[in-house]
């Protein structure tokens, strides 16, 4: 009788470890396919400094618009991020050397598997100031495209 | 040859259009208002328009010989100028303000007033327009910053013209005050009727040029340093 307990309970762990086994590996599976389809993503920054000018706001107002106006589905699912960031900040001064900027500035950078593979800085927004449509349909351009690859 | 001159042309229009920009609108009035200084004399006032633009002409070629030559790098110099200059500005127009109201007085050492050095350095007062010239050129804002390091001098870089262009940018940047200049310098005569008691006038003129020039200052303060506007 107690051979048959032993049987039983020795069966019963090892089809726990392989049934525990099987879940793991198969959440793995998982994990590691959604990885593989949300490894790429759009970055837009938007880069601020303390002092902000009546342009300044306007350029961030415009780009917040236009993004969600054009982009609301990939910033659910996280395809496209959109930050605003303040370079006067001891924390965020690399940005400028790495974006190369000179002034307040639009950019947009995509990036696999957690590199960034390359980036834009989107100058035609200060040309496209008065004219709100126009500003918007650049900004969805030029951030569908780089949409596109990933 | 029609590319230099729509290069050209291309520098003079982005210098405009930085001079009618909302940012540089406190530094024009600090300037328009200095070379009313003495607004009686015709040769004053014009002299003054012209020098506030060389002064604005030697700051850009300046910057623009430094940054061509990649003796600076663009992204500091920029981040630089727009932070510190303009915080400096400020204080700056105010002790400058100061001496306009007669609050401060200019004093040298082992001189007397009545010595002819301390009086010509008083009747050197247009050269003022120069050093004014070049701080206002140096006080970058985001938009003036957006049309010098992102539009001209990649025009300039694309010319091989580090000096040409950027001193064209630089007259298009001092047109406005010099344009103020000329209008007032051939209106002078008709102030000069309205004004018959001109001394009276400079005086009061000086006086509020002095206190523009700290107002400005104070905007400038608030701008930069505080961040309140």
């Amino acid at each position: 009788m107690k051979d048959k307990i032993k049987v039983i309970i020795l069966s019963l762990l090892i089809f726990s470890f392989f049934f525990i086994s099987a879940v793991i590996a198969k959440a793995g599976e998982t994990g590691a396919a959604s990885q593989k389809e949300g490894s790429g993503k759009v970055v837009a920054f938007y880069f601020h400094g303390n002092y902000r000018c009546s342009n300044c706001k306007k350029i961030e107002q415009y780009s917040c618009e236009a993004i969600e106006k054009y982009f609301k589905e990939q910033l659910k699912t996280k395809k496209l991020v959109f930050n605003i960031i303040n370079t006067d900040f001891p924390e965020n001064k690399h940005f400028v050397e790495d974006y190369q900027l000179y002034t307040r500035s639009l950019v947009i950078a995509e990036f696999k598997d957690g590199k960034q593979v390359k980036w834009k800085d989107l100058t035609k927004v200060w040309d496209y100031l008065n004219d709100r449509d126009k500003f918007y349909e650049y900004v969805q351009s030029e951030i569908q495209q780089y949409l596109e690859n990933i | 040859m029609e590319g230099i001159i729509f290069s050209l042309l291309s520098a003079l229009w982005l210098g405009i259009l930085t001079s009618i920009s909302p940012c540089p609108l406190a530094s024009n009035i600090a300037a328009v208002s200095y070379i009313l200084k003495r607004v009686d004399h015709t040769s004053y006032v014009l002299t003054s328009g012209i020098l506030y633009t060389l002064g604005r002409v030697i700051g850009y070629t300046g910057l623009g010989i430094l940054i061509t030559t990649s003796l600076l790098s663009i992204p500091q110099t920029s981040y630089f100028l727009q932070n510190y200059m303009n915080k400096i500005l400020g204080p700056i127009l105010i002790i400058a303000g100061f001496f306009l109201l007669g609050i401060f007085q200019f004093t040298f050492p082992g001189f007397s007033s009545s010595d002819k050095l301390v009086s010509r350095f008083k009747n050197l007062g247009a050269l003022g327009n120069v050093p004014l010239g070049i701080l206002f050129a140096l006080s970058f804002c985001p938009i003036s910053a957006a049309l010098f390091f992102g539009s001209l001098i990649p025009l300039a870089l694309k010319n091989s013209s580090s000096i040409i262009l950027p001193a064209i940018y630089g007259i298009g940047t001092g047109l406005p005050v010099l344009a103020f200049a000329i209008l007032i310098a051939m209106g002078i005569k008709n102030i000069g009727k309205v004004f018959k008691r001109v001394t009276l006038f400079e005086h009061w003129a000086r006086r509020v040029i002095g206190i523009i020039f700290i107002l400005v200052g104070i905007y400038y303060i608030l701008a930069h340093i505080f961040y309140w506007i």
